[in-house]
């Protein structure tokens, strides 16, 4: 193995650990901020991921953490779980699909909080076939525009302090 | 990659603002004969008039909750789940729609029929 590939690992485990980290230390310590909405600070490691290492980083990362962090928590498999997957997927998808080279970092991330919120609310319509779900909606797309501001802004702080660093090594 | 908004992405932004404004107005039109379902797995367990102040106990997977309904409100109070994401959603009315849902529990409570008022 080259010592570039080496590198991206180790920092690809590190960003995975990091969201892993972070899911579980929101779920448990932060909880919702309104309605029942998080700001997502695990989307911080995988939007680094994304700057750093391109659409694969970001894949690697998000489907880490979005079966790690169940895994650990006991609910892999369970109803959260595939909301959860359901909002990762779509969140991933959109943001493959718009070209990280045309678009901001916080474009990115605002598009993948609202599409993150999307297939949650999705999930739940589907799996208690509940279409009342969709009145929801609106008020999680306005919050994910906020969240997704938060978490956009500390990746992008986070890389301008970790690209230096990452150089040196 | 660039960090900041750029002009096509904001007004796409403001965009998205806005038809969820106009989509929050309309949801929060005065309604009338208002129903709501608190539902468990897939099955409707219970309904009720939001006019009508009262203490209903779900049993749910993880234990159960309670929702209280007051001055034409509902909110989960004494629930039992690991999360309590359920209780922090908080009072839920016919203006706002909101759907309360308590995973562990596996229970919804929404708002299932209603009618707008009309002048």
């Amino acid at each position: 193995m080259r010592p570039g590939e080496t590198r991206k690992l180790t920092v690809l485990a590190m960003l995975s650990a990091a969201a892993v980290v972070c899911n579980i230390l929101e779920s448990v310590y932060i909880g919702p901020l309104f309605l029942n909405m998080r700001i997502g600070i695990a989307n911080i490691a995988s939007l680094i991921a994304l700057v750093l290492y391109g659409k694969k980083g970001l894949c690697t990362v998000n489907i880490i953490r979005v079966i790690t962090a169940p895994a650990l928590q006991g609910t892999l498999f369970g109803t959260a779980f595939w909301i959860s997957l359901a909002g990762v997927s779509l969140s991933t998808l959109t943001v493959l699909l718009l070209d990280p080279q045309k678009h901001s970092l916080l474009f990115l991330s605002i598009c993948g909080a609202m599409t993150h919120s999307l297939g949650q609310v999705l999930a739940v319509a589907l799996l208690y076939r509940q279409a009342a779900m969709a009145a929801s909606l609106p008020y999680y797309i306005l919050l994910s525009i906020v969240t997704g501001l938060l978490t956009g802004t500390a990746a992008s702080l986070a890389v301008k302090h970790l690209k230096p660093v990452l150089r040196r090594y | 990659m660039r960090t900041f908004l750029q002009k096509k992405e904001l007004i796409m932004i403001a965009l998205t603002v806005v038809v969820c404004a106009v989509w929050i107005l309309v949801l929060r039109r005065p309604k009338h004969n208002v129903t709501v379902q608190i539902v468990h797995g897939q099955e409707v367990v219970r309904e009720f008039h939001p006019d009508e102040d009262a203490l209903y106990h779900i049993e749910g997977d993880c234990g159960g909750l309670d929702v209280e309904v007051k001055g034409g409100r509902w909110h989960v109070i004494n629930e039992q789940c690991p999360n309590h994401i359920c209780a922090h959603t908080g009072w839920a009315s016919p203006e706002d729609m909101i759907v309360i849902t308590c995973m562990p529990n596996d229970i919804v409570i929404q708002v299932s029929e209603y009618t707008y008022e009309t002048r």
